[in-house]
């Protein structure tokens, strides 16, 4: 099994963001597709991810509602809301101008 | 916009609180079934998923971090636990929210006074330019106005923009068909409605055109008596009324809080005050207020100065009236004088109540901390606060005291409509209103509060002061850093001590000095008298012949009353004092220079005024039936006035007379009687009495009176109906006992001096709980040394004098600082009350011996039942 890292401080309201993109999805979904978008590397803490949900719930990006799974099951899917896309292209913007950067920083350096 | 959602996203726990719980609990349910059936799927264990998931509350607890507001959150979170931990102890609950509630509900009604009396602003759009004109004379601080003085100040153009003379007259009022009844009303002159400037609710007000005698038969109705008599009919306005016989019309009404002063609150009609030329030159009698509006611009020292110099010019026009006379300009519905002096004193004495209630209050929660300090060490050995563990007490002490705010004010509440009715005037349903207003709500909440804070705080910091590793290892009390704690009671007793000091004998001088205004009958006896008032209105009683024959007939009807041993008829009935006095000169001696002629009160009798009353005939006679208009007219002078007057002389057959009467009748001396009083503490043999026979003076106001041989209340309704059977239009009011009617004129005077004792017993008793408090805590805490000592062979003197000598160092600190600040209490008071110094150092003697005995009593009781132990059992209690 591969190393488990730590998420870096900040990226994951763009990771489940950018989970969210490709349709509405339920908790245990979301933690799925957070790992499989990893491949396994990161491991988000539930602790953190609830949380992180709620947080951007309030802020508008995402919405929850109770709806019903293909397992006939009552679960709250989490979908983007306009708000939520606008949001994750500037978190992207902003994690590529930090990532490029730091690429920059590291090649000077070496 | 996105924060406001935020906010509401984050608020909405609060509102649900249950609901957001339970959605959240099935989110993660959701999520766990759906993460099990996966790894169960993969062949892993149902554990394995559970595992990979976390701590389900740790979960939680960051979503709940993440959904509230943390500080409310938190907030919430101390009110529960100190709400808890509040319920365990029921009994320093109760004892805390008695305290408090005691010192909030003194508080409370003592601020309502003030406000009442001082701060609640009177509604009238102009009132900084409105004014009061009080008329000063020697032994008469702003007292009331004459007619006379009045018009000529009304009629005087430019002094004022504009003057309103007030008089409190009370009429019957009918509806045709109806029975009567009596209102109380203002009779104002016409500028009054125009200076304070608020217009009527419905209809039009009354001006100067219905001064005039003739045009004045309108009348302007208060919202109270319209709801009251005609259920806020609008179809009243145009009504005509049948007012002391004679038709007035109804021309208006008018709003709600119309409150023209504040001690005759409410008050059922308006009416023209108009002047007959007679009534407007009449300066002997004073009896009328007076207001009036600045000119614009014009300072309310200008307007002194000019009143000043107008007093001047008319004591030099009218010596006999106005001489020594002066005129005081207040701002209109501030007490002048003495009176809020007295109100901010009262006010500060109950103050010093709460503050002593604050002082237990704090002694209570020192006491309680100190059981808890293994609590707080344990709390802050697992990582609380010094300051989390002040602000959970403090949450503490501020819940109490915001019950004790609710307890307080619901008191105050009781006490002050039980204080309205007391303070009623007599005879009238006008009288003081002590609402609980928005601002009386405010100082409550905030006077508790304070408290709270203030009990609450320096004990907290006290008790937070613990070494975990000690508070843990130490079991029991004396772990808290006990010198502080015991630093800060002393310090709290030694300060109730003072303040109680100075509290008794604050509330010892203002009752001392209620008592000595105490009414009674001196000189003549007041029992077995029922008495009533009779007005006859002027039409028909418009000639002395009329009321002569009212008078005859209805003395004639009370005399054979059953039950009636003596009937009376006199212009006042004795339990008012005397109406009238008159500068006198007598006949036969060079008058004394005018201003400087001796002034005899004077009253009007029927014959047999002074045998009912047990008045003494020393000399000469009583009147009789012939001393009627005609006959010679004749007075009977009081023993101090014979012997004033014609010292050494016989005085039956002398002459004298009133210099102010208009007629400058000389009356002839028949008799002498004793001398009477109406205060019971006021040395007698000084004031100058005389009387006339009332048939030969006349009057349509008058008292009657009977004495009987059953018990007055017994004939109490047969007075209505003699006077009846004389003439049915006519009412009396003002029917009560004689000895009621003292107790009527007591009645405020007692209340006062009664709510002065409470202030100062519930002081009292505080810090004698207090103390006791401390020194049961003491004797506690000692109780395995007194053990030893008993079981070494102490004697009971000598354990008792052992914890007697705490609260005797206590009191020699206490009581010398409070009797100093009880000292400069009363110096303060004695100047501003002047006449009152005479008996304070008794006062302060006996004050200082009340405090003394109940210090000694708190702290007897503890020790001897520190002597009184087993010391087997005292050893044992560690």
């Amino acid at each position: 099994m591969p190393e488990k890292s730590e998420l870096l401080q900040g990226t994951l309201d763009l990771l489940i963001l950018q989970a969210l993109q490709s349709g509405p999805i339920h908790g245990f979904g979301l933690s799925l597709r957070l790992r499989e978008m990893s491949r396994d590397v990161f491991q988000v803490e539930m602790g953190s991810m609830y949380p992180a949900v709620c947080r951007m719930e309030a802020r508008g990006w995402i919405r929850g509602e109770w709806s019903v799974s293909e397992a006939n099951r009552k679960a709250r899917y989490y979908s983007l809301t306009p708000l939520g896309r606008r949001q994750l292209a500037v978190e992207r913007a902003k994690w590529e101008r930090l990532s490029s950067t730091i690429n920059l920083m590291l090649q000077a350096a070496s | 916009m996105n924060v406001l959602r935020t906010l509401w996203f984050r608020l909405q726990p609060f509102l649900r609180r249950r609901k957001i719980e339970a959605e959240l609990n099935e989110e993660i349910r959701t999520h766990l079934e759906m993460a099990e059936e996966a790894h169960a799927a993969a062949g892993l264990s149902r554990e394995e998923a559970r595992r990979e998931f976390g701590g389900v509350d740790q979960v939680k607890e960051a979503y709940r971090d993440e959904r509230g507001v943390p500080w409310i959150e938190s907030i919430l979170q101390d009110v529960r636990t100190a709400v808890r931990s509040l319920r365990r102890i029921p009994g320093f609950v109760a004892l805390t929210l008695v305290t408090l509630a005691l010192g909030v509900s003194l508080n409370t009604t003592a601020f309502s006074f003030l406000d009442a009396l001082l701060l609640e602003p009177l509604p009238f759009p102009g009132l900084n330019r409105l004014v009061q004109i009080y008329r000063t004379a020697p032994g008469q601080l702003f007292g009331p106005n004459s007619p006379g003085d009045l018009f000529e100040l009304k009629e005087q153009k430019g002094m004022f923009s504009g003057l309103a003379i007030v008089d409190f007259p009370t009429y019957s009022l009918a509806v045709p068909g109806q029975p009567a009844e009596r209102v109380s009303a203002f009779a104002v002159s016409g500028d009054f409605f125009r200076i304070l400037g608020v217009p009527p609710l419905l209809g039009r007000v009354f001006g100067p055109e219905e001064d005039a005698v003739g045009h004045d038969a309108v009348i302007v109705l208060s919202y109270e008596y319209w709801r009251r008599r005609f259920a806020l009919d609008p179809g009243v306005i145009g009504r005509t009324l049948r007012m002391n016989g004679t038709p007035v019309t109804v021309i208006g009404v008018m709003p709600r809080p119309f409150r023209f002063t504040r001690l005759f609150g409410s008050r059922d009609i308006w009416k023209p005050l108009a002047m007959g030329s007679k009534l407007a030159t009449k300066r002997d009698g004073r009896w009328l207020s007076a207001i009036a509006q600045l000119k614009a611009g014009e300072s309310l020292a200008e307007a002194q100065a000019k009143m000043t110099a107008i007093a001047a010019r008319m004591a030099k026009d009218n010596p006999k009236s106005d001489a020594n006379s002066g005129f005081y300009v207040g701002p209109l519905g501030k007490e002048p004088g003495g009176g809020s002096i007295m109100i901010w004193m009262i006010m500060g004495l109950a103050f010093s109540v709460l503050l002593i209630a604050c002082a237990n209050l704090a002694n209570l929660q020192l006491a309680r901390n100190s059981g808890r300090s293994r609590e707080f060490g344990i709390r802050l050995s697992l990582g609380s606060t010094r300051p989390r563990l002040v602000r959970q007490m403090l949450t503490e002490s501020l819940i109490l005291s915001l019950a004790g705010a609710v307890l307080g004010v619901a008191c105050a509440w009781g006490v002050n409509r039980y204080l309205e009715a007391r303070f009623a005037i007599v005879g009238e349903d006008s009288s003081l209103m002590l609402p609980i207003s928005g601002r009386v709500l405010a100082f409550a909440l905030l006077a508790a509060l304070g408290t709270g804070a203030l009990f609450g705080t320096l004990p907290a910091w006290i008790a937070s002061n613990v070494s975990p590793n000690a508070a843990i290892r130490i079991s029991g009390a004396g772990i808290t850093s006990s010198r502080s704690r015991h630093r800060l009671r002393s310090v709290l007793v030694v300060s109730e001590l003072a303040l109680t000091l100075s509290l008794i004998a604050g509330a010892g001088f203002f009752f001392q000095g209620i008592m000595r205004y105490k009414p009674g009958a001196v000189g003549w006896r007041s029992d077995h008298v029922v008495t009533a008032r009779v007005a006859l209105p002027s039409s028909p009683y418009n000639s002395a012949d009329k009321c002569l024959a009212f008078y005859d007939r209805l003395y004639a009807e009370l005399a054979a009353t059953p039950g009636v041993e003596a009937p009376i008829i006199c212009d006042l009935f004795p339990t008012g004092g005397f109406y009238y006095s008159h500068p006198m000169i007598t006949e036969g001696k060079e008058a004394p220079p005018s201003g400087k002629e001796p002034v005899c009160d004077m009253n009007t009798v029927t014959p047999g005024f002074f045998h009912a009353l047990g008045i003494r005939l020393l000399r000469g006679r009583d009147f009789a039936d012939s001393d009627r208009p005609g006959a010679p007219m004749v007075a009977i002078v009081n023993e101090t006035m014979a012997k004033k007057l014609w010292p050494n002389q016989d005085p039956i057959g002398r002459r004298i007379c009133a210099v102010d009467s208009e007629l400058r009748e000389w009356l002839e001396v028949v008799g002498v009687v004793s001398e009477i009083g109406f205060q019971a503490e006021v040395n007698t043999g000084r004031a100058m009495q005389y009387y006339r026979p009332i048939r030969q003076v006349g009057g349509n106001y008058f008292s009657i009176a009977a004495r009987t041989t059953l018990a007055p209340e017994a004939i109490k309704n047969l007075l209505p109906k003699a006077v009846f059977r004389v003439d049915p239009d006519q009412a009396i009011y003002e029917l009560t006992t004689a000895d009621q009617a003292f107790e009527d004129y007591n009645r405020a005077n007692h209340t006062f001096a009664s709510g002065l004792a409470v202030l100062g017993v519930s002081g009292l008793l505080l810090s004698a709980l207090g103390l006791y408090g401390v020194i049961s805590n003491l004797v506690v805490e000692r109780t395995p040394e007194i053990g030893i000592r008993i079981a070494m062979g102490a004697s009971f003197t000598q354990v008792v004098w052992a914890v007697m000598r705490q609260g005797a160092r206590l009191a020699a600190v206490g009581i010398p600082i409070g009797l100093f600040g009880a000292w400069g209490l009363v110096r303060i008071l004695a100047s501003s009350f002047p006449g009152s110094a005479k008996t304070n150092p008794l006062m302060l003697a006996s004050s200082t011996a009340l405090v003394l005995a109940v210090t000694f009593l708190a702290c007897w009781l503890p020790a001897r039942r520190a002597a009184r132990m087993e010391p087997m059992t005292a050893l044992r209690a560690e």
